[in-house]
C-alpha cells in the first residue's frame, strides 16, 4: 500500500536520502534501522510530508500530495518521538485532538476516546494534565490519540512511529510493540517504525530495511538482514547471538 | 468540564451586566440612580418611566452608554484576538500589545491623523490601522520564525524593537503636527473610549461579530495547533493558511480596536490567561469566554478611568496598563524556569 521510488533529499548539496525505493504492505510490521545519521528519521519526514522529497511516495497508488488533507490524516499518522505541548490540556484532551479531521457525534467520539485510551492503558490518567505525565505516558497518550485519527480509515491505515520505545520503561516498550503488532495482523494496519533496540526488530517486526548515509543498504526478513558481517559494518559493534528454548534469537 | 464552563459563562454574563448598568449610573455628574436605568427601559420599550431632564438625558445616552459599548466590544475583540496569538505562536507571553502589533497599528493611525486625515472619509483610520496592524504581524512573526518554530525571545525583542521603532515614528510625526491633530494623538497613544460614535460603534460591534464568528469555526485546529506544527499538518490541517488567516484576522481586529479607542495594553495577554486557570485551554471555551471577560475588564478599567480622579479622567489605556504589567512580571517569573 505505501511505494517509495526513488526518494531523495538533499537540501544545500548535503545528501541526506539516495533513491531511496522500498514498498511497504497492509499488515506489515516494518522497521527502519540503521546507525545514527542513516536517514531514518528523514525518510520518515518525507513520507509524512513534513520535508519535500525528490521521486514518488504513494498511498494506495496515489501520490500523497494529490490526497486530500483530511482524507489523507485519516489514513496516515505520526506518533511524534517527543511532544512538548504549549499550554495544559488534559490527557483526554489530547486524545479528543485525533477527532480533527473525523466526522462523529458526541457521543461516538466519547466512546472512541474512551476505546483509545483504554487500549493505549492511559485511562487512569485521563484527567491529569498533559505536561505533568512522564515521557513514557505522554507517549501512550499520544497513540491514544493516533489511533483514534485512524479510526475513520476506509482502507487500513499507515501509522508511522518515530522511536516508540525510547521514553518507555521495559513493560510498556512492550505493551506497546504488541499494540501495535495486533493493529496490523488483526486491522491490516501497515506499521513503519524506526526501532533503535535490534532485537526489537527481530522480535516484533516482518520485514526491515537497513540505510546507512542516505541508502538503502537491505531489505529483507529481519533475521536475514540482521546478519553478524551487517551488524560489524554498519555499527561497528561485534554481536552474539543466543538462541532462547523458545526458539528466538537474541543479539547480545 | 461542560458544567464549569457553563457556570463561568454565567458568572461573568452576570458580572458583564452588573458592571454595564454601573457604569451607566456611575459618573462626574450625579445622576439619579433609578430613573437612568428607567431610561433604557424607556428607550429599549417605548416607555415613559423616566424623570431625567433633558441633559442628564444627553449624559446617559450619549456620553456613557455609547461609551460602554465601546468597551464591550472593543474588550472582546482584543481578548479574543489575545487568545488566538498566544495559541498561534504557542506562547502565553504573546498578546497584541507587547509583540508591537498595537503599536504598528497606532502608527498606521497616527499617519492618518497627521499626514492625511481626510483621504477616505471616516475611513482613513480604520484602514491605516489596519495596515499598520498587518504589517508589523508579518513583520514580527517573519523575525520570530526559525526552523525550530517560533522562538519566543525573538518574538520579544521584535516586539521592543518595533513599539520603539513605532515610538520614534510617532515622536517624529508629533513634531510635524499641528496642534488638533497633537491633541487627538496624544489620545489615541494612551488609549480611551471617549471617542465613541455611532460609526465607531457599528464598526467594533460588527468586527466583534464576524472575528467571533471566524475564529469559533477555527477553534478545534487552534487546539490541533498546540500539538505543534507537524502534528496539526499530520491531522488534516493546512497550517500555512490558517496561520495567515490568523494573522491577518487578528491585525484587522487590533485594527479597528486600536482606531476606535486608541492602544490599550494588556487586555489581550491578561484576560486569555484567567480564563486559561479556570477552564484550560480548549479554544471552544477559550474564545467565548475571553470575549466576555474583556468586555467586563475593559468595562471595569473605563468606570474606574473615570471616577478616581473625577471631574476629570484617566486615559483607560493607563488603567489597564497599571493593572496589567504587574500581572506580565509574574508571568514571566513563572516562565522563567522554562528558559534557562
Amino acid at each position: 500500500m505505501l511505494q517509495l521510488d526513488r526518494v531523495s533529499f538533499t537540501p544545500q548539496g548535503k545528501t541526506l536520502l539516495d533513491e531511496v525505493s522500498l514498498s511497504v504492505n497492509a499488515g506489515e510490521m516494518y522497521g527502519l534501522l540503521g546507525p545514527n545519521g542513516a536517514g531514518k528519521t528523514t525518510l520518515l519526514k518525507a513520507i509524512s510530508g513534513d520535508i519535500k522529497a525528490s521521486g514518488s511516495i504513494q498511498l494506495y497508488g496515489k501520490e500523497l500530495a494529490a490526497w486530500d488533507r483530511r482524507e489523507l490524516a485519516k489514513h496516515l499518522a505520526v506518533l511524534p518521538q517527543a511532544s512538548q505541548l504549549a499550554f495544559p490540556f488534559s490527557a483526554r484532551e489530547v486524545v479528543a485532538l485525533g477527532l480533527t479531521p473525523l466526522t462523529l457525534s458526541r457521543e461516538q467520539a466519547k466512546a472512541l476516546i474512551d476505546e483509545k485510551m483504554h487500549a493505549t492503558d492511559c485511562h487512569g490518567f485521563a484527567d491529569h494534565a498533559y505536561p505533568s505525565l512522564s515521557g513514557g505516558e505522554r507517549q501512550r497518550v499520544q497513540l491514544a490519540r493516533v489511533l483514534l485519527q485512524l479510526s475513520q480509515a476506509s482502507h487500513p491505515p499507515l501509522l508511522l512511529l518515530d522511536e516508540p520505545t525510547s521514553a518507555q520503561d521495559l513493560g510498556h516498550q512492550h505493551n506497546l510493540l504488541t499494540l501495535v503488532q495486533q493493529l496490523a495482523k488483526s486491522e491490516g494496519f501497515a506499521v513503519v517504525a524506526i526501532l533503535h533496540d535490534l532485537n526489537q526488530v527481530l522480535r516484533y517486526c516482518d520485514r526491515c530495511c537497513l540505510l546507512d548515509r542516505g541508502q538503502v543498504c537491505a531489505i529483507d526478513s529481519p533475521m536475514e538482514v540482521l546478519s553478524d558481517e551487517r551488524i560489524k559494518q554498519h555499527w561497528q559493534y561485534q554481536s552474539q547471538r543466543v538462541v532462547l528454548e523458545s526458539g528466538q534469537v537474541v543479539l547480545v | 468540564m461542560q458544567r464549569s464552563v457553563s457556570l463561568w459563562a454565567f458568572a461573568l454574563v452576570c458580572l458583564l451586566v452588573i458592571s454595564g448598568l454601573l457604569s451607566l449610573v456611575v459618573g462626574a455628574m450625579n445622576v439619579p440612580i433609578l430613573d437612568s436605568l428607567l431610561l433604557v427601559v424607556d428607550k429599549t420599550f417605548g416607555a415613559n418611566f423616566s424623570q431625567l431632564q433633558e441633559y442628564q438625558e444627553v449624559v446617559v445616552l450619549e456620553l456613557r452608554l455609547p461609551r460602554l459599548l465601546l468597551a464591550i466590544f472593543v474588550g472582546a475583540i482584543l481578548a479574543q484576538c489575545g487568545a488566538v496569538i498566544q495559541g498561534l505562536f504557542r506562547n502565553p507571553l504573546a498578546d497584541p500589545g507587547i509583540i508591537g502589533v498595537s503599536s504598528g497599528a497606532a502608527v498606521g493611525a497616527i499617519v492618518a491623523i497627521v499626514l492625511f486625515p481626510a483621504a477616505w472619509g471616516s475611513w482613513t483610520i480604520p484602514t491605516n490601522a489596519f495596515i499598520g496592524g498587518l504589517l508589523t504581524t508579518l513583520l514580527v512573526y517573519g523575525f520570530a520564525q526559525s526552523k525550530n518554530g517560533t522562538s519566543v525571545l525573538v518574538l520579544l525583542l521584535a516586539g521592543v524593537a518595533i513599539s520603539s521603532f513605532a515610538g520614534a515614528a510617532i515622536g517624529f510625526l508629533s513634531y510635524f503636527a499641528d496642534d488638533a491633530s497633537l491633541r487627538e494623538l496624544s489620545v489615541w497613544q494612551m488609549g480611551s473610549l471617549t471617542s465613541a460614535s455611532t460609526a465607531n460603534l457599528w464598526l467594533a460591534f460588527t468586527t466583534m461579530v464576524l472575528l467571533m464568528i471566524a475564529f469559533q469555526r477555527r477553534a478545534q485546529a487552534l487546539n490541533a495547533l498546540l500539538l505543534g506544527e507537524p502534528e496539526a499538518r499530520h491531522l488534516g490541517i493546512n497550517v500555512e493558511q490558517l496561520k495567515l488567516q490568523m494573522i491577518i484576522l487578528t491585525a484587522i481586529g487590533v485594527g479597528v480596536a486600536v482606531s476606535c479607542a486608541g492602544i490599550i495594553g494588556f487586555v489581550g495577554l491578561v484576560v486569555p490567561h484567567l480564563v486559561r486557570l479556570a477552564t484550560g485551554p480548549n479554544h471552544h471555551y477559550l474564545l467565548p469566554l475571553s470575549a466576555l471577560l474583556g468586555a467586563v475588564l475593559l468595562m471595569c478599567s473605563d468606570l474606574l478611568a473615570r471616577i478616581v480622579v473625577q471631574p476629570a479622567e484617566l486615559p483607560v489605556g493607563l488603567v489597564t496598563v497599571l493593572l496589567g504589567a504587574p500581572f506580565f512580571l509574574i508571568l514571566l517569573v513563572q516562565q522563567r524556569k522554562n528558559w534557562s
